[in-house]
C-alpha cells in the first residue's frame, strides 16, 4: 500500500470516519444489533432511549418551525402587526372609540361613508406612530 | 429556502418516518453519532438530536431515493464539521494565546485582521486537531495488523471492503469483527478527552 501523505490531517480523518459511516450503513441488521449487544447490557432498552431522544428532538423541531413562522408573520405584518390583523369590524369599532375617547385627536373621516380596511389600517398605523395605542389596540 | 420537490419527503412525511425507525436503524443512527463525535468531542446523542432537529427545519430535504438513516448521517456529519469549527473558534476567542502572543509577532510580516487570516487560524486549529486525533488512532493500533491496515485503507480510499478481505485473507464476518474494534478505539479515544475542547 502506498503511503496517504499526500491527504492533509484533515483529509486523512475525515477519509478514516466516512469510511466507518460507509461500512455502518453497508452493515447488515444482525451485525449492527450484535454490535450494539457488545455496547449495551440491554440493546432494547437502549433502542427506547434512543426513541426518547428522537421524539424529542421531534417536538422541539416542531417548536422551532413553529417559533419561525410567527416570527415570518411578524415581520411580514410590521410594526403594528397584531391590530392589523383584527378583523375590519374590530378595526372599525376601535377608531370609532378613540375618535370618541382621544380629546383632541382628530382623525379624517369619510362622511356618512364606511371607511374601507385600507383607510382604517393607515388610521390605526398613524395611531400607533403617535403613540395613541400600541400594536395590540391597547391605548398607551 | 429551496422549493419542494416531488422527489423529496415533506417535513411531515420525514418526521413521521424518523419517529417510526425500527430497533436497528436506531442502533445504526448511534453508532454513526459516535463515528463522529470523534470529529467533534461532543456526547453522540447531542449529535443525532441535533441531527433530527435540523432535518426537520424544512432548510434540507432527504430525497425520496435515499435511505433516512444515510440522510440523517449526512446531516450529523455537517453538524459535527460545524461544531469543530465552532469550537476552534471559540477557542480561539478564549484562549488569547493560542493564535501567537504580542512576542510572536514579526512586525515585517504583521498579519491582517481580515476575515482571510481568522480562516486561515482556524483552519491551524483544526489541522492540529486531526493531527492529535490521528496521532492516537496510529498509537491505539499500528501493532494491530489487521485494524491498523483497513485503517490505511479508509484513509487512503480506494479499497472495496473485498478487496481488503482478499488481501488480508479473511472473511467478512472477520472483516467485521476488525471494523468493530476499531469504532470502539474511536470510543476509547474519544472518552480520554471527554470535557476537552478540540
Amino acid at each position: 500500500m502506498t503511503s496517504p501523505a499526500k491527504k492533509s490531517d484533515e483529509q486523512l480523518l475525515d477519509s478514516l470516519l466516512d469510511a466507518e459511516l460507509e461500512a455502518l450503513l453497508g452493515a447488515d441488521d444482525k451485525a449492527i444489533l450484535a454490535e450494539a449487544a457488545e455496547i449495551h447490557q440491554d440493546p432494547t432498552a437502549a433502542a427506547n432511549k434512543l426513541r426518547g431522544i428522537l421524539a424529542a428532538a421531534i417536538t422541539e423541531a416542531g417548536k422551532r418551525r413553529l417559533a419561525e413562522a410567527r416570527a415570518t408573520l411578524d415581520a411580514q405584518n410590521g410594526p403594528g402587526g397584531k391590530v392589523l390583523a383584527w378583523p375590519i369590524q374590530n378595526k372599525r369599532d376601535l377608531v370609532a372609540r378613540l375618535r370618541q375617547e382621544v380629546k383632541g385627536l382628530t382623525m379624517a373621516a369619510r362622511q356618512g361613508m364606511d371607511e374601507t380596511e385600507r383607510d382604517l389600517d393607515c388610521v390605526i398605523e398613524d395611531l400607533i406612530d403617535i403613540g395613541v395605542i400600541d400594536d395590540e389596540g391597547n391605548k398607551v | 429556502m429551496g422549493g419542494m420537490s416531488e422527489g423529496e419527503y415533506t417535513t411531515e412525511e420525514l418526521s413521521e418516518l424518523i419517529h417510526g425507525l425500527g430497533d436497528v436503524e436506531l442502533h445504526r443512527l448511534e453508532l454513526a453519532g459516535r463515528v463522529l463525535a470523534l470529529k467533534c468531542w461532543r456526547d453522540p446523542a447531542e449529535l443525532l438530536s441535533e441531527a433530527v432537529m435540523r432535518s426537520l427545519d424544512g432548510k434540507r430535504r432527504c430525497p425520496k431515493a435515499m435511505k433516512v438513516s444515510a440522510f440523517l448521517f449526512g446531516v450529523m456529519k455537517s453538524i459535527a464539521s460545524e461544531w469543530l469549527r465552532r469550537r476552534t473558534r471559540e477557542r480561539g476567542a478564549v484562549d488569547d494565546t493560542c493564535w501567537g502572543t504580542p512576542r510572536d509577532v514579526d512586525v515585517d510580516t504583521l498579519p491582517d485582521q481580515s476575515s482571510g487570516q481568522l480562516d486561515r487560524l482556524e483552519a491551524a486549529e483544526q489541522r492540529e486537531f486531526a493531527r492529535t486525533i490521528l496521532k492516537e488512532v496510529r498509537e491505539m493500533f499500528e501493532n494491530d495488523e489487521q485494524a491498523w491496515f483497513v485503517i490505511e485503507a479508509d484513509m487512503e480510499g480506494g479499497m472495496s471492503p473485498d478487496d481488503i478481505c482478499a488481501t488480508l485473507e479473511i472473511d467478512r464476518r472477520r472483516y467485521d469483527t476488525v471494523r468493530k474494534r476499531v469504532r470502539r478505539g474511536f470510543d476509547e479515544i474519544r472518552r480520554r478527552h471527554k470535557g476537552d475542547r478540540p
